[in-house]
């Protein structure tokens, strides 16, 4: 079903609500200002959320902007796909920009204002109608996250920065090349469809260098290794909920690309006809077990956070190499599960930070002691990624390895096992380290943090469990993501 | 079909001449009056060139025959490659008049007068070798517009400038003799002088005369357009000049060699003879390639703003020339785009060197460091041209890029495509090097302040930067025009 509607547009261009604040308002109004920023980000979400129940009745809502040529166009369609990634955008944005209230103290004018422009360029990339839509948005959203990355100003997040622009630009070049390839053979960049390329028409060659330009440019975003470099350096110098977003929403944005790609551009028959899932899923181990392993050595809570996401964007990609209806099902929905996971750990990292200065594991003894809510999130958390149920985590997990069986390739089981173990060895120790490490103190209940920053935190831990439990309840991802699958993948 | 008579075709070219008679005669009067003077005569040939915009557009050429020239086929004719050019002419000329109001006194008091009659004969040759519809009013105001260059570069009383004038007069009196003995020959090989006339000659057959012309003309338009390896005079010359002037150069006397052969290849010689004979295409398809790469490497090299900038129009006119050479529609379509984009994005860029320059004193790319403090407006100019340089979405540099690379595939080599895409990314490194100066560079101290440099400086460099992102976004409106008139000259 299809509708025309303008809901989406209006959520896009919201956030531009905030810019105008910064650009108009008077210097002293900062507390004005917070409250525009957040009742703006707040206002994004509940926008999308209004498009729920048609969304769950697998509706698609248009809208057109303008068109260069038929079959070049600037046009917005909400499939159930996009609406998922949007919904799951505009939360984890609205619960960032809480939680930065408290975090961000230096130049919150450029902080906020390119926050929001990234919040406005991530949902025009999720609803996208086509990839040349997508594409815009997508390097606008890669140029707007520079300022977050450097917001600290220390020669590290310089540096940092600095890799990321390297690596996006890398990426974004083969990206250019990528679409234009696709534009030249198959002449339709649409996404609605499953499937706009074939073999009929198009050679074999010529299928796989736009599959393999697609893999390359999304996948420095999706940090598929080797072009993850950017990441470990980037997530440890931008500001927390930075690094939340990061993680969450921007790394997703690249593993979001490759699913457009296999779903909507090559189609599952396709795809598969051209044993590129094989190739997909054989990348995707490699990136998960060599992550998680380089997780094992970081000292540093973010360092080990960012290898871990590494990590986990994977599972995504493995979820979609494999292919059967389950784990197409679990790679889907762990992007929002894994956005809620690290979300929250980035959150309980940054609250670390500013209470105690700390960013180093070896640092962290009996931290719990002085932190109790928040190392009690960030052991939810961080159980759910290892995969013990009930949480979101173990859903994922649960349908991969189902899914990997269905697909009868049984040896990713064994790479999810190893992965899972690797998790559990590199987050064990900080939660052990918090809690049984160092003297035991008295619970510092009071007082712990600000509300602004713990508030996110719980919503982010309760809803890792939430999603965990009560899995198939309208609006959580399982309830977007069955019609997902069943339109594209069949079952 | 038909091309329609009038003589507003030949007024487009009498205002700007005129003026600068006028100026001759009466300027010392008043200096204050000449800028106005000038500015009034190039707003009136981009208002006129406006009038005849409607009809071009919609592939009615205008013509104009002056006086009784008989066989000669002496004729000024308007089409749609020639009004793009006119129209970006007269566009940034006015700007860079402005621009000149407040800077020229501040570097070139007691020539004045001077400046601005030599500037008008400039804007005058470039006017008339668009409109020139036979070969002989050609190279005539070719070499109108290049005395006039010589003249501007060689104007400002340092040695360097001088020195590197006469290189420049050297190398471009070598190549419009190159040029004026193709035309001779051509002129006895075909015993008329109109463009259309000759067209028909060389297709009938061409021999050996018309062959050599090819060659001579190819030889000289690489010279004029500075490629590899006949680029060494650009630099020097270009960041000798004053910066109007560079702005004048990048923007457009170097686009020349483009125009040229733009001009040659489809209505003089024509594509067969273009192909067939001494394979020229392919040769100016690897001048191209190398030009980009070549002028992109040294740009990363250099540390002074203005001769990266020269260096960066070599790179870019290699795009176009490449773009053109490869003989595919869409490749024609992204090289004549890329003739409006780049001059728009080069004569901004310049003129915020200018501003840099004006203000502090500066060349050096190591003392912006931070400027982004002083000169906000300046360096957000600056930042938006450097992404339209680099052709980030939704810039009219990535409209550009987007057809330029199109037409690699289109045309089966892509290879050409890599170097693109190669070229595209070392462009982002050059112009993003700077940006990260000027915003982020540690070295930054101070509040924050407004540019403390004249409106009449800033508001060109602004409206150039901003035209970038507009053309981007009008290109929908643009692009069919264009592509129609491409459709008419390659099948």
């Amino acid at each position: 079903m299809e509708t025309n509607s303008v809901i989406p547009l209006i959520a896009v261009f919201l956030p531009w609500l905030a810019v105008a604040a910064i650009a108009f308002l008077p210097k002293e109004e900062q507390r004005l200002k917070k409250i525009v920023h957040v009742a703006v980000s707040v206002a994004a979400f509940g926008l999308v959320v209004s498009l729920l129940p048609r969304a769950l009745d697998g509706q698609a809502f248009n809208f057109k902007l303008f068109s260069i040529t038929d079959n070049l166009r600037i046009a917005l369609r909400v499939d159930t796909l996009g609406y998922y990634f949007g919904l799951l955008i505009s939360f984890m944005w609205m619960l960032a920009t809480i939680y930065s209230l408290r975090y961000v103290d230096h130049k919150e004018d450029r902080y906020y204002g390119f926050l929001l422009l990234v919040l406005s360029f991530s949902l025009g990339a999720a609803f996208a109608e086509n990839m040349i839509t997508y594409f815009i948005f997508y390097e606008l959203m890669t140029f707007g996250s520079y300022p977050l990355i450097v917001h600290e100003e220390t020669a590290e997040a310089r540096q940092a920065a600095l890799k990321y622009l390297v690596y996006a630009i890398f990426g974004g070049s083969v990206l250019l090349f990528a679409l234009i390839a696709h534009f030249y053979w198959g002449q339709n960049l649409s996404f609605n469809g499953a499937g706009v390329l074939s073999a009929a028409s198009i050679s074999r060659a010529a299928l796989i260098t736009i599959f393999v330009a697609y893999l390359v440019g999304f996948g420095v975003k999706a940090s598929i290794m080797p072009l993850h470099g950017w990441v470990p350096d980037a997530h440890p110098a931008a500001p927390a909920p930075a690094s939340a977003l990061l993680s969450g929403v921007i790394l997703k944005l690249g593993a979001f690309g490759i699913i457009r790609v296999v779903f909507n551009v090559f189609g599952v028959a396709l795809f598969k006809q051209l044993n590129l899932d094989l190739v997909l899923a054989i990348v995707a181990s490699v990136t998960i077990i060599l992550a998680s392993i380089f997780a094992l050595t970081q000292d540093n809570l973010k360092r080990r956070l960012a290898y871990s996401s590494i990590g986990q964007v994977s599972y995504i990609l493995l979820g979609l190499g494999l292919l059967s209806q389950d784990a197409a099902l679990g790679g889907v929905m762990h992007i929002a599960h894994h956005a809620l996971m690290k979300g929250c750990l980035f959150f309980c990292a940054g609250i670390i930070i500013i209470e105690t200065g700390k960013r180093n594991i070896s640092d962290m003894e009996g931290i719990g002691f002085r932190l109790p809510v928040t190392m009690l999130c960030f052991s939810v958390a961080a159980l759910a990624m290892m995969g013990i149920p009930p949480s979101a985590g173990f859903v994922t997990k649960w349908l991969l390895g189902v899914g990997s069986l269905q697909a009868r390739e049984g040896f990713f089981i064994i790479v999810l096992m190893i992965s899972s173990l690797l998790n559990a060895a590199y987050f064990l120790p900080i939660i052990y380290t918090a809690f049984f490490k160092g003297e035991k103190q008295p619970l510092g209940w009071r007082g712990e943090t600000s509300k602004a920053m713990l508030w996110p935190t719980c919503v982010a831990a309760f809803l890792v469990v939430f999603a965990g439990i009560y899995i198939t309840m309208p609006g959580l991802p399982y309830s977007l993501v069955k019609i997902v699958v069943r339109a594209f993948v069949g079952g | 079909m038909e091309p329609r008579s009038s003589g507003l075709v030949v007024l487009v070219l009498v205002c700007p001449l005129a003026a600068a008679v006028l100026l001759q005669l009466f300027g010392r009067l008043d200096r204050r009056l000449c800028m106005p003077t000038a500015l009034a005569a190039c707003l009136a040939s981009l208002s006129l060139t406006g009038v005849l915009a409607g009809n071009v557009a919609r592939g009615m050429p205008w013509v104009y025959h002056p006086g009784n020239w008989g066989g000669l086929g002496i004729e000024l004719k308007m089409d749609l490659l020639a009004l793009l050019f006119c129209l970006l002419i007269a566009g940034l000329a006015s700007l860079v008049l402005v621009y000149s109001y407040r800077f020229i006194p501040h570097e070139l008091a007691p020539r004045e007068t001077s400046y601005y009659t030599v500037f008008l004969f400039l804007v005058s040759g470039l006017l008339g070798l668009s409109i020139a519809g036979d070969l002989l009013t050609f190279w005539i105001f070719m070499e109108v517009m290049a005395l006039s260059a010589y003249v501007l570069i060689a104007i400002i009383d340092v040695p360097h400038a001088f020195e590197s004038s006469l290189r420049y007069l050297f190398m471009g009196a070598l190549s419009s003799l190159a040029i004026l003995l193709g035309v001779v020959l051509l002129y006895g090989a075909a015993g008329t002088l109109n463009m259309a006339g000759v067209l028909g000659v060389v297709r009938a057959g061409a021999n050996g005369q018309a062959t050599l012309a090819l060659a001579l003309c190819s030889v000289g338009f690489c010279v004029k357009g500075a490629q590899v390896p006949v680029h060494f005079w650009l630099p020097g010359a270009h960041s000798a000049a004053v910066t109007p002037i560079s702005a004048m150069h990048s923007g457009l006397v170097a686009k020349l060699g483009f125009y040229g052969f733009a001009r040659f290849i489809f209505f003089v010689f024509g594509t067969t003879a273009a192909v067939g004979v001494l394979k020229m295409t392919s040769v100016l398809q690897w001048i191209g390639a190398l030009s980009i790469l070549y002028g992109g490497i040294m740009a990363i090299l250099e540390d002074d703003l203005k001769l990266m900038l020269a260096y960066s129009t070599i790179s870019h006119i290699g795009f176009m020339l490449l773009g053109i050479s490869l003989l595919s529609p869409a490749g024609l379509t992204g090289a004549l785009f890329h003739l409006l984009d780049d001059g728009l994005a080069k004569a901004c860029l310049f003129l915020c060197a200018g501003i840099f320059i004006y203000r502090d004193g500066t060349r050096s790319i190591q003392q912006l460091k931070g400027i982004a403090l002083r000169t906000p407006l300046t360096a957000a100019a600056f930042t938006l041209a450097a992404f339209s340089l680099v052709g980030i979405p939704p810039t009219s540099g990535f409209v550009a890029k987007w057809y330029l690379v199109l037409g690699t595939l289109q045309a089966r080599r892509p290879f050409f495509a890599a170097v693109m895409i190669i070229g595209a990314m070392l462009a982002a490194v050059y112009a993003f090097r700077v940006v990260f100066y000027m915003f982020f560079a540690p070295e930054r101290s101070g509040a924050l302040q407004m540019d403390d440099v004249p409106p009449a400086m800033l508001a060109p460099a602004a409206i150039l930067g901003a035209g970038t992102w507009v053309l981007g976004i009008a290109a929908i409106w643009i692009l069919p025009h264009i592509q129609r008139f491409v459709a008419s000259l390659v099948s």
